[in-house]
């Protein structure tokens, strides 16, 4: 194949001779596109307080970025970025509310320890196709 | 879609996006205090809509006799079928719908089985 794409160049560039730099868009930028991307939840009602891990599998062959977000229950406002880990402690130094994401070539595994009774968990995940 | 559900109680616990999904297979969202035996996977089957919108008939016509100048024109209407995107081919679509639109929050809802295949949805 030869030189084949599609580009935009921003105005009073021309698209033809312009730079990068001068393009809105090219077909041969690299981009992150989207694999998978879903919903999940769990609450919490094992009666005391509990660790809650889920467990997705991406079906692809490597090891993906992901982008994660989180919505407590307790603090239904607002949705938190997931910090990836490897751990996120606590104020008081205790594993309370400290989560963490491991990314495999299979799976990826969300895990959020700790959480009290009767909370509930809601996450929103974006896995790209692009490899670590 | 792809909606992940515990078997014994119906509750939902993931979702996958999307219409189209090239390796559905190993698509999996499993928490872990549910075994691999008792999670249901819940492919939602889409088919394309169709819609008849009104588009006009043109023709090459010649508009100036003197000067042989060549216009489209229209001479008439026709009906075509277009494409109006996809919709759930199940009889609770207007559901699936809403929780793609984020009208309404699937984890409100658990599955309804029937034999073990998903037939609706009922608020929790």
């Amino acid at each position: 194949m030869g030189n084949y794409g599609a580009k935009i160049s921003r105005p009073g560039y021309d698209v033809k001779t312009c730079s990068n730099t001068q393009l809105i868009f090219s077909s041969a930028f690299e981009t992150m596109n989207v694999a998978v991307a879903g919903t999940s939840s769990k609450t919490n009602s094992s009666g005391s307080n509990a660790d809650i891990n889920f467990t997705i599998t991406h079906g692809l062959s490597f090891a993906p970025y992901i982008l994660m977000f989180y919505k407590l229950s307790s603090s239904s406002s607002y949705w938190n970025i997931h910090p990836g880990g490897p751990y996120f402690l606590s104020d008081d130094g205790n594993h309370a509310n400290a989560h963490h994401i491991e990314v495999t070539s299979s799976n990826v595994v969300v895990k959020f320890f700790y959480m009290p009774d009767g909370e509930t968990i809601d996450i929103k995940y974006y896995i790209f196709n692009v490899s670590l | 879609m792809i909606i992940f559900y515990s078997k014994k109680t119906g509750v939902v616990f993931g979702v996958i996006n999307g219409r189209v999904h090239e390796n559905s297979d190993s698509l999996w969202i499993q928490p872990d205090d549910i075994p691999q035996d008792n999670v249901g996977k819940y492919i939602v089957p889409f088919k394309p809509k169709y819609r008849v919108e009104e588009q006009p008939i043109t023709e090459m016509r010649v508009v100036d006799k003197k000067t042989m100048r060549v216009e489209q024109v229209v001479v008439g209407k026709k009906k075509v079928k277009v494409s109006a995107g996809m919709e759930p081919d199940v009889p609770f679509a207007g559901l699936i719908s809403d929780f793609e639109a984020g009208k309404k929050r699937i984890y409100d809802y658990k599955v309804k089985l029937d034999k073990g295949e998903v037939v609706g949805f009922v608020l929790k």
